[in-house]
C-alpha cells in the first residue's frame, strides 16, 4: 500500500536581492517518489542536494523564503500541500512523524522529558487526561528501549547523552502510532555504536509496526545496511531511484557510481574518477543534466533534460546514457 | 542546590568589587583637581586658614591614608559629611535612593510588561504589519532624548489638556507627607493607610512613569523580539511544529525559553537606565539621587560623589546577585556552584 507519494515536487528559494530583483534558488527540482507501508526507503545525496528540505517540504515545515511552488505530496491519497496548518497539525506528530538530525537540540530545554512526549499526546487527544498521557510516554519510553523510563521520565534534556536524547525523540515520534516516519539524518553527531543501536531500533520498529519508513543520509553504509530502496538525490533531482541491491550492484547514473566509489570501505579505483568541483549553483542551474560539470561522460546531448530511463520494473537513473553503460562496480 | 549558600558566596564576590569601585572613584575625584578647602572657607581665607581646614578634614595626609580612613569609616556606615550641606551622606543617600528607584523600578517595570507581550508578538510575526509598525515606534523611543520626552509630556499633559498635575515633586504641596517607612509616598501611604496620599502620589508618578516605561520599552521590545526569533528559528521549535503542537503551545515554549536572557537583559537595563531615571527626576523635580549627584559632582563634594557612586555600584551588584538568583531558580541547566 502506498502511503507517501510524492510528485514533481518544486520547492523554491525566492528572495529579492538589493535591487529589489527577485532571486530564486530552484532547491528541489521534480522530485517524485512513493514510500510504501513496510518498507524503509533511503534517500541519500551530498550536503545541499536537497534531502532535508523534501521532509520538511513533506512535513509543513518550510519557512520563508522557501515555498512549494509546484507538485504534490499524497499522504494516504490526502494532498499535504494544500492543507492548512489547523489540518496539517492533525497528521503531523500523529500519522507522520520526523525524527531531526540533531537530537539534543531537537528537546525543548525547559520541559522534562517524560512532560514533552505526553504533550504530542495530548495534543492530537483533547480529551486525554494528563496521567493517561503521561504513562503513555512512560511507554513509549520503554518500548525505545530506554531502562527505568519511570524515573527517565523526569530527567531535563540536558541530562541526556546523544544517543539518548535520539532515542527519546523516537518514544515522541512513535507516541501516536504513526504510520510513516522520516528519519532525518537520525545518527549524526552519535558515535559508532550508538548509531547501529538507533538504526537497529529505527528497523525493528518499522517492522513490528508495519509502519512505511524515509531515512535521510549521506552514509551509503547505513543505506546499504538498512534501506530496501534507495534514492539518490543531486541538486535538486533524484537521479537514480531502485531497490537498494540493484542500485548498489548495478548503479547506472556516473554520479551514483561516483558515490558509491568514494566511500572509504571500498575504495575502487577502477571506476571512474569523479571529475573535481561542487553542486551547481541553485540559482543558475544548468538547462539539461544537473551533473553535466562534474561527469566524466558529459556529451552535448547532457545539455538538454536527460529522460528517466527505466533499467526495470523499480530501477530508474536519469541519465542518457544509463542504458547503454554497463555496470563495472560488485 | 543550595541557595543560601550561593548567595553567600556570591555576596563574598561582590566585597573586593566594591572594595574596587570605592578606591576608583576615590582617587578620580581626588585627583580631578577642586579643592574642599578653599571651597568650604571661602574667597578670602589665609593660607593658614586654609591649611588648617586641610588638616581638620585630613586632606593633609597621604592619598592612601585618606582613603584607608574613608573605607574604615563606610563599613562601620560612615560616608563622611557633606561639605555643602553638613549632612550625613548616607541620611542624605537613605532618603533620595528609594525616590529615583521608584521611578526606576516602576518605568522599568511597565516597559517589560508592555514590551515583552509586544516582542514575543513581532517575533511571532515577523515582517509583517504588527512587526513593521512596532520596529517604527522602537525606533522612536530609541531616538527621543529622556529630558525632551519629559518636557513635551509635561507641555501636553499638564499645560495644555490639564490632565496631569504640575510636575513639581511627588505629592501634592497641599497634602502633609505620611510617615517615612520606605520613603516612597505611594507605599508609605498605604501603609499609613491615607488614601489622598496614595492618589496624590499616584497621580504625580503618572507621567514620569509613562516616560520611563517609553524608554525602557524600546529596547526591551527590540531584545526580546531578537531573542525570541532565536528561539523559533531552535530545532525544539521545529520538532514541536512537525509534532503537531498547536500555535498557543508553541508560543507558550517560546516565550518560557526567552524568558531567562530577557530577565537578564532587563536587570542590565535596570542599571543602565538609572541615569535616564535621574534625569527625568530631576525634570519632574523629585529631589532624588540624580539631583544630588549632579549637584554633588559640580560643587567639588567629595564625599557626597563617593557616596553616590558607591549607592549606585552597590544597586548594580544587588540587581545582578538577584538577576543571577532568579536566573538559578528558573533554569534547570543552571549551575549553582558557579
Amino acid at each position: 500500500m502506498t502511503l507517501l507519494e510524492v510528485q514533481n515536487l518544486h520547492t523554491h528559494f525566492i528572495t529579492r536581492d538589493i535591487g529589489n530583483q527577485v532571486q530564486v534558488a530552484k532547491a528541489l527540482n521534480s522530485v517524485s517518489f512513493k514510500v510504501d507501508a513496510g518498507e524503509i526507503l533511503g534517500l541519500v545525496g551530498e550536503t545541499g542536494a536537497g534531502k532535508s528540505l523534501t521532509a520538511l517540504s513533506i512535513m509543513g515545515l518550510l519557512r520563508p523564503p522557501a515555498e512549494i511552488v509546484d507538485g504534490s505530496i499524497r499522504f494516504e491519497g490526502e494532498d499535504i500541500v494544500a492543507m492548512q496548518r489547523d489540518e496539517l497539525n492533525r497528521i503531523r506528530g500523529a500519522a507522520i512523524a520526523m525524527v531531526g538530525q540533531n537530537p539534543r537540540g531537537a528537546l525543548d530545554p525547559l520541559t522534562r522529558i517524560g512532560e514533552q512526549i505526553a504533550r504530542v499526546a495530548r495534543a492530537h487527544d483533547p480529551q486525554l487526561s494528563n496521567d493517561k498521557a503521561t504513562s503513555m510516554a512512560v511507554e513509549s519510553m520503554e518500548r525505545v528501549g530506554i531502562a527505568d523510563p519511570l524515573r527517565r521520565a523526569q530527567a531535563w534534556p540536558h541530562e541526556l547523552s546523544g544517543g539518548m536524547a535520539q532515542r527519546v525523540l523516537i518514544a515522541m515520534a512513535l507516541i501516536n502510532g504513526p504510520r510513516l516516519l522520516i528519519a532525518d539524518e537520525p545518527t549524526t553527531g552519535l558515535d559508532v555504536t550508538v548509531q547501529a543501536q538507533i538504526l537497529d531500533l529505527l528497523r525493528a520498529l518499522v517492522q513490528e509496526l508495519n509502519m512505511g519508513a524515509m531515512i535521510i543520509t549521506h552514509d551509503l553504509g547505513v543505506v546499504a545496511q538498512y534501506c530496501n530502496r534507495t534514492a539518490v538525490m543531486y541538486a535538486g533531482r533524484i537521479v537514480e531511484e531502485g531497490g537498494t541491491r540493484s542500485v548498489f550492484g548495478d548503479p547506472r547514473h556516473p554520479y551514483t557510481k561516483a558515490l558509491i566509489g568514494s566511500t572509504p570501505e571500498k575504495l575502487d579505483f577502477t571506476l571512474d574518477a569523479e571529475v573535481g568541483g561542487g553542486p551547481p549553483n541553485l540559482y543558475a542551474l544548468p538547462p539539461g543534466c544537473h551533473y553535466i560539470d562534474r561527469c566524466p561522460k558529459a556529451a552535448a546531448q547532457c545539455n538538454s533534460m536527460p529522460p528517466n530511463l527505466a533499467l526495470s520494473a523499480t530501477h530508474h537513473a536519469l541519465c542518457h546514457f544509463a542504458a547503454g553503460d554497463q555496470a563495472r562496480a560488485s | 542546590m543550595n541557595v543560601s549558600r550561593f548567595l553567600v558566596r556570591r555576596l563574598l564576590l561582590v566585597v573586593p568589587l566594591l572594595v574596587f569601585i570605592t578606591f576608583f572613584t576615590f582617587m578620580l575625584t581626588r585627583l580631578g583637581g577642586g579643592d574642599a578647602a578653599a571651597l568650604i572657607s571661602g574667597p578670602n581665607s589665609t593660607a593658614a586658614e586654609l591649611d588648617m581646614i586641610r588638616a581638620e578634614l585630613g586632606l593633609d595626609k597621604s592619598l592612601l591614608a585618606q582613603f584607608w580612613i574613608y573605607i574604615s569609616g563606610a563599613v562601620q556606615g560612615d560616608l563622611g559629611v557633606s561639605w555643602v550641606n553638613k549632612r550625613p551622606v548616607l541620611t542624605d543617600l537613605i532618603e533620595r535612593l528609594p525616590i529615583t528607584l521608584e521611578l526606576l523600578f516602576w518605568g522599568v517595570g511597565l516597559g517589560a510588561l508592555i514590551g515583552i507581550p509586544v516582542g514575543l508578538r513581532a517575533a511571532r510575526d515577523h515582517n509583517q504589519r504588527f512587526d513593521q509598525v512596532v520596529r517604527f515606534f522602537s525606533l522612536l523611543g530609541f531616538s527621543i532624548p529622556t529630558y525632551f520626552l519629559g518636557l513635551v509630556m509635561i507641555l501636553v499633559f499638564f499645560y495644555f489638556l490639564g490632565w496631569s498635575p504640575p510636575a513639581m515633586g511627588r505629592i501634592s504641596l497641599m497634602i502633609t507627607p505620611p510617615p517615612a517607612v520606605t520613603n516612597s509616598y505611594l507605599i508609605d501611604g498605604l501603609i499609613a493607610a491615607r488614601w489622598e496620599v496614595v492618589q496624590s502620589a499616584f497621580s504625580q508618578l503618572i507621567l514620569p512613569v509613562i516616560a520611563m516605561a517609553i524608554i525602557a520599552a524600546a529596547p526591551i521590545i527590540k531584545q526580546t523580539r531578537a531573542i525570541a526569533m532565536d528561539v523559533l528559528s531552535s530545532e525544539y521549535v521545529r520538532t514541536s511544529e512537525a509534532s503537531g503542537l498547536s500555535r498557543r503551545v508553541i508560543q507558550s515554549i517560546v516565550a518560557r525559553n526567552s524568558m531567562t536572557p530577557i530577565i537578564t537583559f532587563i536587570g542590565t537595563e535596570l542599571t543602565a537606565l538609572i541615569g535616564t531615571a535621574s534625569v527625568l527626576e530631576f525634570i519632574f523635580a523629585w529631589g532624588g539621587m540624580g539631583q544630588y549627584g549632579l549637584q554633588a559632582i559640580i560643587q567639588g563634594d567629595f564625599s557626597a560623589v563617593q557616596g553616590y557612586v558607591l549607592a549606585l555600584a552597590l544597586f548594580s551588584v544587588i540587581v545582578f546577585v538577584v538577576i543571577d538568583l532568579v536566573v538559578v531558580l528558573i533554569e534547570p541547566r543552571a549551575n549553582m556552584s558557579a
